[in-house]
């Protein structure tokens, strides 16, 4: 294989791997053919034009043939590892770490506009979670699973669109707009803990996966009931300013929240990490993974 | 690994889809001759590289409008062994449905377009 050989096949990663695996070798034998004609054109120019439409050629397709693969749902009730499964994956874990880390520095709060990108990334973590894994709940119980999905998406979305509306705002936590704001992350609050509470009753968010992803995902949906625990520290509720116990629903509230957090991060952790590579055709040999997770 | 589609998808197919299904047409061809063929029935106006002409020739067999026959060397290249692809009936199909709807298009249009061309 020349060097150019070479630098193609290094381009052509870019690819699906199980796309790679089928037509590497005949695309890698085309574009031959095509430094070829260059060359024979003699014109030096003929190989540096190949190159570039090269570049153009693989960026477009590429793209398109990821775009084309199956989505996260898709890939997520065969259990394959493919390149929107990770990136959500990364997605959720990237939310969770941000707002942990707000409490591994204890400062839960700390500047506004920082909380509030670390909070827009992490109801975007939890919608995408609830969305990632609908399609496999969907098949057990397509009722429940559209409801828990549905919470989590409409109420992520209201705090999503409330923190970038409050982003300039002066005092966004008062006034009506204070109160959409505190409704939307009070629901989330506990939407997040029915989506878990509804993923361990039906038992199938993690069915087919291997005995640790299975763990992970129970754990995960475990640690989301904690729901209802973050919200004991939101002041509107008041429960903060009371006399003596104000400290200790505080206290309770950044708990809630960051074991609400974890929760997500290992749910991303499954989506990025425990799917198996998707050169392994999808259906081939089910069994194998069919652990008794149940 | 797929199974392909027994009814045709809906037309119109992408351009580069009827490109390479017309390019292909009653013979056999592998993805060279696929590329040369595309830049002699546009007149050099259309030039696919490897990725479009793989992706696409991945979807079509997906869809069921192309199957590949065997690997053979091409006598007029060298003696590599290239994957030959031919159109199914149902390939046949959607081209001759490609090739009407375009036909009627420029039927439509040819009074105007070419006298708007000749001004």
């Amino acid at each position: 294989m020349t060097l150019e050989e070479r630098a193609y096949r290094t381009l052509l990663r870019l690819y699906p791997r199980r796309y790679r695996l089928a037509y590497a070798d005949a695309m890698t034998q085309l574009f031959r053919d095509q430094l070829r004609d260059a060359r024979t054109g003699g014109a030096r120019r003929g190989v540096a034009r190949t190159w570039l439409s090269t570049f153009a050629d693989v960026g477009r397709s590429a793209a398109r043939e990821h775009l084309a693969g199956p989505g996260v749902g898709q890939s997520l009730d065969r259990f394959e590892s493919t390149v929107p499964m990770r990136l959500a994956g990364a997605l959720a874990i990237g939310g969770a770490v941000l707002l942990e880390m707000a409490f591994a520095t204890f400062e839960p709060f700390g500047d506004r506009h920082v909380n509030a990108i670390r909070l827009l990334l992490f109801w975007s973590a939890g919608l995408v979670i609830a969305l990632a894994f609908h399609r496999r709940q969907a098949v057990a119980q397509p009722r429940l699973a559209l409801a828990a999905t549905a919470t989590v998406v409409v109420f992520g979305a209201w705090n999503i669109a409330w923190l970038l509306l409050a982003w300039d705002r002066d005092s966004p936590f008062a006034g009506d707009f204070g109160f959409l704001g505190f409704m939307a992350s009070f629901l989330g609050w506990l939407a997040a803990a029915f989506f878990g509470g509804s993923m361990l009753a039906m038992r199938a968010a993690w069915r087919g996966m291997s005995r640790s992803a299975a763990l992970a995902t129970r754990v995960g949906a475990a640690l989301l009931l904690a729901g209802p625990v973050a919200t004991v520290g939101m002041d509107r509720l008041g429960l903060t300013g009371s006399e003596p116990y104000g400290a200790l629903f505080g206290g309770l509230g950044a708990v809630g929240v960051g074991v609400v957090g974890l929760g997500w991060l290992m749910l991303g952790g499954v989506l990025c990490f425990a799917g198996r590579s998707s050169a392994v055709p999808a259906g081939a040999d089910q069994t194998g993974l069919n652990a008794s997770n149940g | 690994m797929t199974t392909a589609r027994t009814s045709a998808p809906t037309p119109p197919l992408s351009r580069t889809a009827m490109h390479i299904l017309l390019a292909i047409g009653p013979e056999e061809r592998h993805g060279y001759a696929i590329m040369g063929e595309v830049a002699r029935i546009t007149d050099g106006a259309v030039r696919l590289g490897p990725g479009a002409i793989y992706t696409t020739i991945r979807k079509l067999l997906d869809d069921g409008l192309i199957e590949e026959s065997e690997e053979r060397p091409d006598p007029e290249l060298d003696d590599q062994r290239r994957r030959y692809y031919r159109l199914t009936s149902l390939g046949r199909s959607v081209a001759a449905a490609e090739v009407r709807r375009l036909d009627a298009l420029v039927e439509a249009s040819r009074g105007w377009a070419l006298r708007a061309v000749a001004r």
